[in-house]
This record gives C-alpha cells, structure tokens and sequence, in this order.
C-alpha cells in the first residue's frame, strides 16, 4: 500500500507558496517563478499515474519543478552567441579614473554562500508555515512576508483587528518555536 | 481593580511587542513596553525571540504569492483540473 496519496484539490493551497519561494531563490525572477510553478502543476496533473507514493506530494512535485528549472536554464542558454561581456567603462574624460572603483568588490554584495544559506532559510521558514493551521500561517505570511496593511488583512479574511493580533501571536509563537528547532 | 496607566500586564506587553514588530505600535504603546522591560523577565524573553525572529524572516528573503498571483494561479489549475 502506498505510503502517501495524492490530492491535487489541495495542491495550491499546501504547496505554491513553498513552491514558489523555492523557485524564486532560484530563477530570481517573480513572473518567471509564478510560470514555473504553473507549469509544475500542470505536468503533475499529467503525471498523476506515475505518483507511486513512496515519497510525499510535495517532494514530488518538487522533482518535477526541479527539472522544469533546469528546462529553464537551458532554454536560456541555448541561443549560442548570445552571450556578451559588457563593461559599464566609457572613456569618457570626466569619468577618467572610476574605472578602478567601478571594479572593486562590492563588499554588499553576496557571496554564493550567502545565498545558499538564505534560500535554505527561506525553506525552513516555509516548511515551519506548513505545519502552521492554515489560518495562521495565511495572516503571517499576509503580514511578515508580504508586509500587507492589518485593514487589507482584515478585510481580506474577514476577521477584527483583535482577532488578527491573536492570531498573529499564536503565529509567531510557533514559528519562533519551528525555526528554534530546525534553524536557530 | 482599577488599570494602571503605566504598568501593563505581560499580556499587554506581548501584544505591544507583537505590533511593534510591524511598527504599528503607538510611542505610548513602546514606553509602556519598555517600562515592563524593565522589570520582567518574562517580557524580556519574548521581545527578545520576538525580535529574533523578525530578523531571521527578514534576512531569508522568503518569499510568497500574493494574493493576486495565487488567484490567478489557482484559476489556471482549476480550469486544468476540470477536465481530469
């Protein structure tokens, strides 16, 4: 018997914001992103015969979206010639000696080891949210991720701003909890 | 019992910290805040993991839909799903 069963009536809401972060970290490019996770949807729907379910629903659909990103890289890279070095030097008199600082390392810029460390936070941020009831983990992410107004919130879900507070305690009580096992 | 107009519960003081991670807590709201900071241990240790955790989601980058990207989304699948 398998270990887990399939249901994509619930795929959206379980999976497409982890989805979507994932690929996010990684294309760096929101409609793209938005596409991407489409696409994985969809063949998902395709594939749903071949789900054995050895693995979760979410692991994988997330191998069909791995693939979908590497699809994406070599669609972009494919077009041979289309590569370019572009310096931003002219040799204009006025801007005579930039040239060296415009070469300098940005010490604000991020080391690859930066980004992983971020994309691999933004996992665990996303893995504590879904094991979040459902409610709370929609108004945390409505206010700390996305940064809406309470009043949007508010009316969005149809709750008082003191509801939203309680909620928005529960929420972060548990998060901190999550992270502080799996993160901190 | 009549409420103090400066000293607050550890309740009220949670809740203030909560609003103040969002910056929606009034000046008033943040000196009652810190009076209690002052004395309460308890206090002390939430803001604190309160405050952690703000910059923890902050620095991550996480990201997600908002609400008109996941319903655009969701109509799209749906109409998919329809025909399965």
């Amino acid at each position: 018997m398998p270990k887990h069963e399939i249901n994509p009536n619930k795929w959206i809401e379980l999976y497409s914001d982890y989805l979507f972060n994932y690929t996010i970290s990684r294309v760096n490019d929101r409609e793209m992103a938005q596409d991407l996770v489409s696409e994985t949807f969809l063949a998902g729907l395709k594939s749903m015969k071949n789900f054995k379910g050895d693995a979760s629903e979410r692991t994988w659909l997330i191998s069909i979206l791995k693939r979908k990103i590497i699809d994406y890289y070599r669609k972009i890279n494919s077009n041979k010639g289309k590569a370019e070095v572009r310096i931003g030097y002219n040799d204009d008199a006025e801007s005579e000696g930039d040239w060296l600082e415009e070469r300098v390392a940005d010490p604000f810029d991020k080391t690859a080891e930066d980004t992983l460390q971020n994309e691999e936070l933004g996992d665990a941020i996303h893995n504590c949210l879904s094991k979040l009831p459902q409610k709370q983990a929609d108004v945390f992410k409505m206010k700390t991720i996305l940064n809406y107004e309470t009043e949007v919130i508010c009316n969005e879900l149809n709750i008082t701003a003191s509801n939203l507070w309680v909620i928005v305690h529960r929420a972060r009580t548990a998060m901190a909890d999550c992270l502080e096992k799996n993160w901190l | 019992m009549k409420k103090s107009v400066l000293f607050i519960s550890c309740d009220e003081a949670k809740h203030i910290c909560d609003k103040a991670q969002y910056d929606e807590a009034s000046s008033w709201e943040k000196i009652k805040l810190n009076i209690r900071l002052i004395y309460c241990n308890v206090t002390q240790k939430y803001y604190k993991r309160n405050k952690k955790l703000t910059n923890v989601v902050k620095s991550s980058n996480a990201e997600c839909l908002n609400l008109k990207e996941r319903e655009a989304l969701e109509m799209k699948f749906k109409k998919e799903l329809s025909k399965h």
